[in-house]
Order: structure tokens, then C-alpha cells, then sequence
């Protein structure tokens, strides 16, 4: 069954002779959902567009494997507002308003892996903001990261910054 | 969500690792790698972790090495570059006890106060000027113990002392090269001619952070005016607020005097530059490369009691008004004293009213102005008096 599908989709592509830009691009999720897209999409993530020239243009499936269905159409719906030329500020408020911090994080790294810059960029920011007024222990929960310090050493450094620590935002507030 | 896009079907696992062998391409190689890189634990690399540092205020970078090792080692490195840093607005320590030079430090990015302390300083009416990112302290007594440090690193250096005279007036102004970290401070000297009611002897002394020395002073007397505690370097150029001191009454009683350090080995006088209305104060600050004075506007039957505040910048000898300060603003301060305090740094100018901790900003690019955030400190008598200074938090400088 498996390999069926994929002659059908190798033939298809190798049909596809002259590369017209009509041809939609067949992005294919983690979880092996297919996102159809147009060219101008795909030349957003620059990963999926050297992918395509590599190729000449024979091939239009693209498998994302680091990226789930869940995350992929946030990334479209954002490459699309960026070729109409419509990233506003409002735009961007509302789309990082739908998202909680999981996801956020999950889309940062779905841009790097697609080379999306202007998401990336977008992205560092907004989690810079939310990180900012943050505690040290909530930004270790939030990458997942293990404190490595010795108790002593931490406690020195501490010390060292403890101006930065005034006002920190406690933790309890907007946690996922 | 978008319309355009459309699933078609699930693919099994298998399906998929055939496909990424069949096509064989380099970039399959590089999709495993990275898979490996971002796993699910979501560790961040590096280059990403220095994306979010870069967004990021000051204060919240320096907690963030705090979060384990890897992020010290790559927060540390990133502070020390500043090219990495987004721009920083200027910050503003304000001293809070009248006597002690404690006090806290207003970061306008965050909208927030830190408690902060300051080198060397001995009081909060020392001399103190700064410049990209160094901040020079002088005594108020013998007008000789010189300090240059960096507030955010505490990093310190003691300067000779300057030779020469003792003073009735001082002011102290610095300018730091952005390139070579070079610096030059120079100290305007002012006393009155023995005797002489109207002359006043002036001195500006000048001292140069790669010959580690003070030059010959430059002395003039000043007839009808005395010099006093404002002053700035410019281009290059030196300017410090000169006062009428007797004699035949000008149209304004203050005056900008101009001159030129960057070639002393001509014999550059100084020049005088009018003030474009009667001023009750007034404020000199370097706003990238422009001369920018803040002045206390004088009743008109009055001119002692202050009834607003207007800025102006100095185009080639000739001021400009940017803007006046709205009447709401200059009645948010309560009592406002006809001397008070500013400085500013890029787009950023700070006000400030001796008489209250209350401090305003008004942003020159946008023309906008915005009261900071409170200062965590509340007047405690009647003469408790607050001041402060814009500096501009950076770390990579050191004196």
C-alpha cells in the first residue's frame, strides 16, 4: 500500500517536466498530514524552496518531519499574510493572542527548521516578551532546561545579579 | 483557518522514511541532524537562544544566566557584544536620600526601577557627567577627586587630579569615543577676579584617556559673566551655560559659551552663543551629536518664577524648538522649582523636578511624552530633595 503511494507520487512528480508555477507544493507534516500550498508559500521557507531547486522542481512533496499538523497551518496562515503584505501590528497581535506557550515554542522552532526569518524574528520577540519579567525557575520549566549549578554557585551568582531580580512577575501567573 | 489549504490523505511512517531515502539528498541528511537538535526535550541551540537574548532588556539577559551553565557561558558572551543587543534606551539613576548617593536606576524598556550602587561616589551633589555608557564623578569640595566607572559593571579608574586653581563654580563634562573607548573630560573652572565685581576668571581643563594626563588649561576672563555647573562636549565641541553677573543688564541672563576641543593647539577663543528666551534654568545634553537644551521658560513680568519648559536643539549657532512641555505634564510634578534637573541621551530626555521623586520622559523620535514608572520612593520631609542622571547601561566599556 505504502509503496503504491509513493510510485504514484514519484511519477507525479516526475511529470511535472516543466515546473510551471501553477504546480502546488505538497507539504507533508510530522504526522503525515499533506498541506497543499502555493510556490509563493513554499519560497517563504527558504528550507522547502532550496529544496524544490535542488531538485529542479521535479519534486513537490516535501515530508517536515519536525513539524505537526497542529503547527503547520499557523506557519502557512503567517507565510501567507507575509506575501499579501499584510503583517500588521494588529495581525500579529491576534495570531500570537491564539497561541499558548507551548505552541509558541513549538512555532519558533518550526521557523528555524524552515528558515521562515520574519517569523522567527516575530517569534524570538514574542517570547522574549513573556520570558522577560519572568523567574529564573519558570524559564527553566519552560524550555525544559536542568539547572546544572552547584546550590553555592548559583547562590553567588545570585547574589552578584540580585538587582536584576527586582519585581520578577510570581510564578503562579499565566502558565499555560 | 486558511482556506487554500486542504489534507488529502495520512501516509504511514513507512511511506515516509522511503520517500526521504529515495530522493537521497542533502537535505535529508540535514533534516535528521536538525531533527536531533530540536527534539522534543526542545533544547535550545545556541544561534536560537541568542535570537531570544537579543529581544530581550538588560536586566532579564543577566537573570537569564542564571538558568544553567550553557545559558551563562552564551548570556555572558552576548552582554559583552553589543552588536548583538538591541538598541537600549538610557537609563536613569535617581538619587534618593539627599545626603548618601543611594538611590535606583530606571530602565525605560521595562518600565522598571533596580536598586543599584554606585562606585566611588561620595554624596549626590558631586559633579557627574557620562557618555556612552561611562559615568564621571567629581567632588563637590575640592572639586579634584575625579572617578570614571561604569555603573552597570562597577568597573572603576581614579584620574590624576587636575592641576591648577581652586574655583567658586565647576562643571564637569565627559565624551566618550564610540569606537576607541577613549575618553576626554574637561572641567570648567569659574572665579571671580579679586575685587571686581563683574570679572571672572575661567579655566577649562582637559584630560585625554590615552595620554592619561590634563593639558595645559585654557584661561580666559570673563567680563559680565561667570561660568557655572552645565556643560557638555559636542562634536567635538565643548559648550557650557554662562550667567550675567553684573554690569549692563543683557536681554536674557543666561548665555551658551562654545569651544572647540578637538584642534586645542589653535588658539580657538570661546564664542558666545544668545539663548532664545529668558530662561530659569537650563540643561545641556548631547542627543546623538546635537546639542539639545532643556530650559526652564521665565514669567514674562516674573522671570524668576518658572511657568513651563521647552526644549530646542542648536543648528549651527541657531536654536530650534522641538517641542513645550504640556501644561498637564508641567502640573504633574506638583511644585515645580524654578532649577530641576535633566539630562538625555539618543532620543530620550529625562525631567525631572527637585522637589519630587517624580520623573518624566520625552522621546525626540516620536515626539512623545510618558512619566515613568514610579520610583519606589516617596518624599520624607519637606526638604527632601531628589536628582538624578541618564547613563547608558552597556557593558562591553570599561575605563
Amino acid at each position: 500500500m505504502a509503496e503504491e503511494v509513493s510510485s504514484q507520487m514519484n511519477s507525479l512528480s516526475i511529470s511535472e517536466t516543466n515546473p510551471s508555477s501553477s504546480a502546488t507544493i505538497s507539504l507533508v507534516s510530522g504526522d503525515d498530514i499533506v498541506f497543499k500550498v502555493e510556490p509563493t508559500i513554499a519560497k517563504e521557507m527558504e528550507t522547502v524552496q532550496s529544496f524544490i531547486d535542488e531538485t529542479d522542481g521535479k519534486i513537490t512533496t516535501i515530508p517536515l518531519p519536525n513539524i505537526s499538523s497542529h503547527d503547520l497551518p499557523y506557519v502557512i496562515e503567517y507565510c501567507e499574510k507575509s506575501i499579501a503584505g499584510k503583517i500588521t501590528k494588529e495581525f500579529e497581535a491576534e495570531f500570537v493572542k491564539k497561541l499558548n506557550n507551548e505552541e509558541v515554542k513549538e512555532l519558533f522552532l518550526a521557523a528555524n527548521y524552515l528558515n521562515i526569518k520574519k517569523l522567527l524574528d516575530f517569534l524570538s520577540q514574542v517570547i522574549a516578551d513573556r520570558i522577560a519579567n519572568k523567574s529564573v525557575e519558570y524559564v527553566r520549566r519552560y524550555f525544559g532546561i536542568e539547572n546544572d549549578f552547584t546550590p553555592e554557585e548559583e547562590a553567588k551568582l545570585r547574589e552578584e545579579l540580585a538587582w536584576t531580580f527586582t519585581g520578577v512577575d510570581p510564578d503562579d501567573e499565566d502558565e499555560n | 483557518m486558511a482556506g487554500e489549504i486542504a489534507w488529502i490523505s495520512h501516509y504511514d511512517d513507512d511511506y515516509l522514511q522511503k520517500k526521504t531515502e529515495d530522493f537521497d539528498l542533502d537535505l535529508s541528511e540535514e533534516v535528521d541532524k536538525e531533527a536531533s537538535a530540536v527534539s522534543v526535550d526542545v533544547i535550545l541551540p545556541d544561534d536560537l537562544l541568542e535570537r531570544i537574548l537579543s529581544y530581550l532588556p538588560l536586566a532579564s539577559i543577566f537573570r537569564a544566566s542564571c538558568v544553567c551553565k550553557r545559558w551563562n557561558t552564551t548570556a555572558e558572551r552576548f552582554l559583552w557584544n553589543p552588536s548583538h543587543l538591541l538598541p537600549q534606551k538610557p537609563w536613569y539613576f535617581m538619587f534618593t536620600s539627599s545626603d548618601e548617593p543611594t538611590g535606583h536606576a530606571y530602565d525605560p524598556n521595562l518600565r522598571k526601577w533596580y536598586c543599584i550602587e554606585l562606585p566611588f561616589i561620595g554624596t549626590s551633589n558631586w559633579f557627574i557627567s557620562s557618555s556612552y555608557g561611562l559615568v564621571c564623578f567629581m567632588d563637590n569640595d575640592s572639586r579634584t577627586e575625579l572617578c570614571m566607572c561604569n555603573p552597570i559593571t562597577k568597573s572603576c579608574r581614579k584620574l590624576l587630579r587636575p592641576p591648577g586653581m581652586s574655583s567658586d563654580y565647576g562643571a564637569l563634562a565627559i565624551s566618550v569615543d564610540k569606537e576607541s573607548h577613549g575618553y576626554i573630560v574637561a572641567i570648567v573652572k569659574s572665579k571671580q577676579v579679586p575685587e571686581n565685581f563683574f570679572q571672572w576668571d575661567i579655566s577649562i581643563h582637559l584630560y585625554n584617556s590615552k595620554e592619561e594626563a590634563w593639558a595645559m588649561p585654557l584661561t580666559e576672563v570673563l567680563t559680565g559673566w561667570r561660568g557655572g555647573d552645565e556643560s557638555v562636549i559636542c562634536n567635538g565641541v565643548l559648550y557650557f551655560v554662562v550667567y550675567y553677573a553684573g554690569g549692563v543688564l543683557p536681554e536674557n541672563r543666561h548665555a551658551l559659551v562654545a569651544y572647540n576641543i578637538s584642534n586645542r593647539f589653535s588658539q580657538a577663543s570661546l564664542s558666545f552663543i544668545p539663548i532664545p528666551c529668558s530662561l530659569t534654568c537650563a540643561r545641556l545634553m548631547n542627543m546623538k551629536d546635537k546639542l539639545v537644551m532643556v530650559g526652564g521658560i521665565g514669567k514674562h513680568d516674573q522671570p524668576d518664577i518658572i511657568k513651563g519648559i521647552g526644549i530646542w536643539v542648536l543648528h549651527d549657532r541657531k536654536w530650534e524648538e522641538i517641542v513645550r512641555m504640556p501644561h498637564k505634564y508641567f502640573q504633574g510634578f506638583g511644585e515645580f522649582d524654578d532649577v530641576f534637573a535633566s539630562s538625555g541621551v539618543d532620543d530620550l530626555i529625562y525631567i525631572q523636578s527637585y522637589g519630587s521623586p517624580a520623573l518624566l520622559t520625552f522621546d525626540t523620535n516620536i515626539k512623545q511624552w510618558k512619566w515613568s514608572q514610579k520610583c519606589p520612593v516617596a518624599k520624607r520631609f519637606p526638604l527632601h530633595l531628589f536628582t538624578g542622571f541618564c547613563f547608558e547601561p552597556r557593558l562591553e566599556i570599561s575605563p
